[in-house]
């Protein structure tokens, strides 16, 4: 109140002319929190009351039930590499090529993969075997330029080449990271029982 | 904690099971060289032994389709190698839609396999895919029609709109044209050019793909996508967006909406099932999925129509036996 009518001297004359408005704007702020410490009471009562809590080292011993209660709690972390986060089945990681259950390779060299990719991180050469079929004699996927679009994966009429489960394939060189065949079908190998779970379908959709 | 460590155990599962797997195989191999158990045991069990094409087929329609390779099971001979290779081709087609998320790519996959068709007509395929493979040879042995295997890729490469279908006379006619020519399919691999044995099969294939359709409403709400027609939608003033949403509720009027779908089905169906009767006795196995598309809308009806119940997932326990029975009774 007693800044308003600091507020109302220094306008001077216009609160004259509006004698309404003090009264509006006093009842706008009669709505307020204190935000300041609040000075200690004097008192013996509270006196005593602060003497014992801090002869008695209340705080300390609340502290160290607080770190108690921690330790019983559920950890809102995971132990990394033992453990790990959830996956998406859909998640795009590092590359594989997939064989049929007969051990033959999937991949017939159809180059959609090759051609769709928007880094153009996927070279393939191929040529005719002996028995007919078309193979790749050459597939490399340089992993530093693959921007895991998951395009090649979706352009496959065959599924042979998917982007698997995992995640975890750093290297100390650049070199390492420049895939060829048998690293590729090697992820396959290692990998195909996750990825065969992860595309699963009870029945059709369409 | 728990959360942490069920998001750990698919890689774990998978870990143990490949263990398991392998160690299964040894043992199976053990078994099968004192021929203990028959071979084709030690085939579907190990992962590594040489899977035929027709095996493959097999495979993948136990995989995607198990109530129509339940059904699919009780042909016998020829006939049930050249469903099973017909159904394969059906769900490898039918896959592509979910797999790609542009439409350009999927027309890329449709279009391959447009080419492997004209390439086993055209006798110069050299594609090694096991299902190509198996069907070149079920097609060279029933001389089957290419233009119904074009009517299956033709439906699947127009997608349903993003928005669904305008009118429910255009859902029943994607049904029909997505489903009933596996059916004419097999007719024709059984050698039976039969009039009535074609009009159960264009009415049973609506209902089936009708009954598909219902079962991936909740599929393609994860997608954001909705397949139900519009005038349904518009009749009982209900939003796209109830069908589109991540917290599925089956509010009256979704009820509502599922129950004409459904009903447009069971009338296909019944249809279907009064034309038994002319049907010839040998067609009647190749109908069986009638039994499971029946079993399907009632399950429904028990549920109240709510798609989002998880009940609509199940199997159902008691198909299997239904079936057998509806085979030895020659009904469907």
């Amino acid at each position: 109140m007693s800044g308003m009518k600091i507020f109302s001297v220094a306008r001077g004359v216009s609160s004259f002319l509006r004698p309404a408005v003090p009264a509006l704007s006093s009842h706008a702020r009669n709505k307020y929190v204190y935000v300041n410490d609040k000075e200690d009471a004097m008192d013996w009562n509270s006196l005593t009351e602060r003497a014992a809590n801090a002869m008695f080292w209340t705080e300390i011993a609340r502290g160290h039930m607080v770190s108690l209660a921690h330790l019983f709690k559920e950890p809102a972390t995971i132990n990394y590499p033992f453990e790990k986060g959830p996956l998406s089945p859909r998640f795009r990681g590092e590359h594989a090529l997939r064989r049929y259950p007969s051990g033959e390779e999937r991949c017939i060299a159809c180059k959609l993969c090759e051609a769709i990719c928007p880094a153009q991180a996927i070279t393939i050469e191929a040529e005719e075997r002996a028995d007919g079929s078309r193979r790749t004699t050459r597939y490399d996927i340089d992993m530093t330029k693959c921007i895991y679009c998951g395009f090649c994966q979706e352009a496959c009429p065959v599924d042979a080449i998917v982007e698997g489960p995992n995640f975890e394939f750093s290297t100390e060189t650049h070199e390492e990271l420049l895939y060829n065949k048998e690293k590729l079908l090697d992820n396959g190998d290692k990998w195909e029982s996750e990825i065969a779970s992860n595309i699963h379908a009870d029945h059709l959709y369409r | 904690m728990g959360q942490f460590h069920s998001s750990l155990s698919p890689l774990l599962n998978g870990l143990f099971e490949r263990n398991l797997s392998a160690g299964g195989m040894k043992k199976m191999i053990l078994l099968r060289n004192f021929q203990l158990v028959p071979q084709r045991t030690c085939r579907s069990f190990s992962a590594r032994s040489s899977l035929s094409p027709a095996d493959h087929c097999t495979n993948l329609v136990k995989q995607y389709d198990y109530e129509n390779f339940l059904c699919t099971l009780l042909l016998t001979g020829n006939v049930r190698r050249a469903a099973f290779c017909i159904r394969a081709f059906n769900i490898e087609i039918s896959l592509i839609g979910d797999k790609t998320t542009e439409e350009h790519i999927a027309l890329m996959r449709y279009k391959w396999w447009n080419d492997a068709l004209h390439g086993i007509y055209n006798e110069n395929s050299a594609l090694k895919h096991p299902v190509v493979l198996e069907l070149n040879k079920v097609i060279k042995e029933h001389k089957l029609l290419k233009r119904q295997f074009t009517r299956l890729l033709t439906v699947r490469s127009n997608p349903i709109p993003k928005t669904g279908f305008k009118t429910m006379t255009a859902m029943e006619a994607y049904a029909e044209e997505s489903t009933s020519p596996v059916y004419y399919l097999i007719l024709q691999a059984a050698g039976l050019a039969d009039v009535n044995a074609d009009h159960a099969a264009s009415h049973l294939g609506k209902a089936q793909g009708l009954v598909n359709l219902i079962r991936s409403i909740p599929h393609h709400a994860s997608q954001r996508q909705c397949v139900v027609p519009e005038d349904l939608l518009l009749k009982h003033h209900i939003p796209q967006e109830v069908f589109m949403k991540s917290r599925h509720e089956s509010t009256k009027g979704v009820r509502d909406v599922v129950f004409e779908i459904a009903s447009s089905g069971k009338i296909h169906l019944d249809k279907a099932r009064q034309l038994c009767g002319d049907v010839p006795t040998a067609a009647r196995t190749i109908f069986l999925p009638a039994i499971a598309t029946a079993n399907y809308l009632e399950r429904l009806r028990d549920i109240d129509f709510d798609v989002f119940h998880h009940a609509t997932h199940e199997r159902s326990p008691n198909l299997g036996f239904s079936l057998f029975w509806a085979k030895l009774r020659r009904s469907y």
